[in-house]
């Protein structure tokens, strides 16, 4: 996995989450909803910003909505957010060993 | 092959309907997460990096035609088409809703399979030799003391909170195909100087962070025996086990920690207590569990099948395959046959749906309607006759699953890593992809002959590196993935753990640096010599050489 490293934005974070009924990976978006793409999450590198973030998903947690939050980082290069980990980048994209069983956010947003 | 009882049956329906209220409650909110983790852990489920997987167990590896064709209907209803066969002979699957698992649950109990004793720090699915009742080697099978270690542990009230987790593996025959050496109970089946069958008991083998090689603390357990020495040795370890730290909690620390005589008399000691009590096994009830796994009646055939050998001689792709999937068996004119879940380019231990349900047709017209999981993430045909071999591979050959190479360079075992799991510090699975791809030649392969490379992504070794001939262990440097290389790990009868060769390479070198392995054991190894007899006459030296000659 390629590292991009940009150190003007390195604490740029966004928050994510399983889906308690069905656990797929979700991003807190701008309108606090939860979307399965990393580029319509919010990202902040705010701190009160990332605590209301983090607050918001600890109630969507207590409502049952989703599972397990946490932040992470990313950087933005040319207005596309990518994660800095391996991790993060493959959580993002699915796994990367069968491109015929990557996940697909249509049929999974039933 | 073993069919459940009234109690049994009642007992996994009770389960799947207790986990259906579970999964209702939470999404009542009536439990919480931290409340209802436990839970679903006891029930196979786990939540992954994308998703939730399920963990369903296949007691000692052994499956019919019937529970595999519900495996594939399960991957194709709930899942994305495809399930993982893993190092401990169960299956899992990546992508479950949570929703829907109670009914999977359910699906499976119509078959006489679930998910417990597949987490959680209880004594796991026991695992045997996938050639069980099958073997050439064997002395007795092992699947009939599975069965009954697991009538004894299946939540056994002692036993259900233990320090950690606990596998034990059996295997019946002196080739060791079950690593147990690895286990934190092996039990090898033997025959002492009376000619009576009883077992070697090997305690504290594990894999890991602090791998070790189980020592053996008695050459002969008489069969009746079995289940109060098992339980002699859970005590002391549920007594004494660490529960203050997670690395140091498996049986394998307290062993060493203890050291093996005096953990030994521990055990001799509690078991004279318990010696001779209600745990004795009774000859009657281990000649009943005999009888669910009596041999299915071979016919007479003769050794040497003169059309099997015709075809061999003229073609070689089918000589090929022979070679390496297809293994003695104890009825004259019979083999057991290896399915190769790793074609070139692929996922190490996935099959398809549509690939299960052929192996399952297979099965039921070739094989007795038996089909093993080996611990290697292949699937097994145990009874085949020598005349209908090239049959099998036909089918097999056009499902995908004809690959030559069980044994060989890319027979891979590798665990599931990065690309699915949550505690993966690197990728595995596309290593062991690259590897095939780079080694595409099978030819090359056949000649290069048995080499066993295994890769975990990260130091809890689910992909065995250390008993790898070449183990590949992932790291997390900085966020980038790196692999540590050992050589001269075995899981075999030669329990040995790889030593680590150098610094680790990065993602983009670490397939480079295996063909350097590859090269140099080519370039020193005399004839007959396998790879860890080269490696033990010259040593690291010339590998280390080639492997960082540039730096």
């Amino acid at each position: 996995m390629n590292q991009h490293k940009n150190p003007k934005n390195a604490s740029l974070r966004v928050v994510t989450a399983n889906r308690l009924r069905q656990g797929d990976v979700v991003y807190l978006t701008v309108s606090g909803t939860w979307s399965h793409h990393l580029n319509e999450s919010r990202a902040s590198d705010d701190k009160s910003d990332l605590e209301a973030m983090l607050a918001k998903a600890a109630d969507d947690v207590a409502a049952r909505l989703v599972v397990g939050p946490y932040a992470f980082e990313v950087v933005e290069i040319d207005g596309i957010l990518q994660p800095l980990s391996a991790r993060e980048i493959i959580r993002a994209a699915g796994p990367t060993v069968r491109s015929d069983h990557r996940p697909d956010p249509a049929e999974r947003a039933a | 092959m073993y069919r459940y009882d009234e109690f049994d049956r009642a007992f996994v329906k009770q389960r799947v309907k207790q986990f259906r209220g579970q999964v209702g409650r939470r999404l009542a909110g009536e439990l919480s997460e931290d409340e209802f983790k436990p839970l679903r852990l006891m029930n196979g489920v786990y939540l992954q990096l994308h998703a939730y997987m399920l963990r369903v167990a296949v007691p000692y590896g052994t499956l019919s035609s019937r529970q595999l064709r519900k495996l594939a209907h399960i991957a194709r209803s709930y899942d994305r088409g495809y399930g993982h066969f893993t190092t401990r002979q169960n299956i899992q699957y990546n992508w479950p809703k949570l929703v829907d698992v109670p009914d999977i649950l359910e699906e499976l109990a119509t078959v006489e399979m679930h998910a417990i004793q597949t987490s959680g720090n209880c004594i796991r699915n026991v695992t045997a030799d996938h050639f069980a009742g099958a073997a050439a080697d064997e002395i007795e099978d092992p699947r009939v003391y599975g069965e009954i270690i697991r009538q004894w542990s299946s939540l056994h009230p002692e036993f259900s909170f233990l320090p950690r987790k606990f596998k034990i593996a059996v295997t019946g025959a002196p080739n060791d195909r079950a690593a147990v050496r690895f286990h934190d109970i092996g039990l090898q089946i033997r025959r002492n100087e009376a000619g009576e069958v009883g077992f070697e008991v090997i305690v504290g083998g594990g894999l890991g962070r602090t791998p070790y090689i189980g020592v053996t603390i008695r050459k002969f357990l008489p069969k009746q025996h079995l289940l109060s020495y098992l339980e002699a040795i859970l005590r002391v370890y549920n007594q004494l086990g660490r529960r203050d730290n997670l690395f140091k909690s498996r049986i394998k620390i307290l062993v060493q920690q203890t050291g093996a005589e005096a953990f030994r008399d521990l055990v001799e000691d509690e078991w004279l207590q318990i010696k001779d009590g209600y745990l004795t096994l009774p000859t009657a009830e281990i000649e009943r569990i005999e009888t669910y796994f009596a041999p299915p009646v071979f016919e007479t055939l003769d050794a040497s099948q003169p059309a099997f050998e015709a075809r061999r001689f003229e073609d070689r792709d089918f000589a090929r395959w022979v070679r390496t999937n297809v293994s003695p068996h104890k009825a004259p004119g019979y083999a057991c046959v290896t399915i190769s879940l790793k074609p070139e380019g692929a996922p190490p231990g996935d099959a398809s749906a549509e690939q299960m349900e052929a192996i399952a047709d297979l099965a039921e017209r070739f094989s007795f309607d038996e089909i093993r999981v080996s611990h290697e993430q292949n699937l097994v045909l145990p009874h085949v006759r020598l005349t209908d071999l090239a049959e099998v591979w036909e089918v097999l050959a056009a499902n995908g699953l004809g690959t030559p190479n069980a044994g060989l360079l890319s027979d891979i075992i590798a665990c599931p890593g990065l690309d699915y799991c949550n505690l993966a510090n690197a990728r595995s699975i596309p290593v062991a992809q690259r590897i095939t791809q780079r080694f595409s030649d099978l030819k090359r392969q056949h000649e290069i002959g048995d080499l066993k490379i295994k890769i975990s992504g990260c130091i809890n070794a689910c992909g065995h590196h250390h008993v790898g001939h070449i183990g590949i262990l992932g790291v997390d440097k900085k966020g980038e993935e790196f692999y540590q290389i050992t050589l001269g790990g075995s899981a075999d009868e030669n329990a040995a753990l790889g030593k680590i060769v150098g610094p680790a390479f990065s993602y983009d070198q670490v397939v480079e640096a295996v063909d350097n392995i590859v090269a140099t054991y080519l370039e020193q190894r005399r004839e007959g010599e396998r790879f860890n007899d080269t490696l033990a006459r010259v040593g690291h030296a010339p590998f280390k050489e080639k492997l960082y000659a540039a730096a």
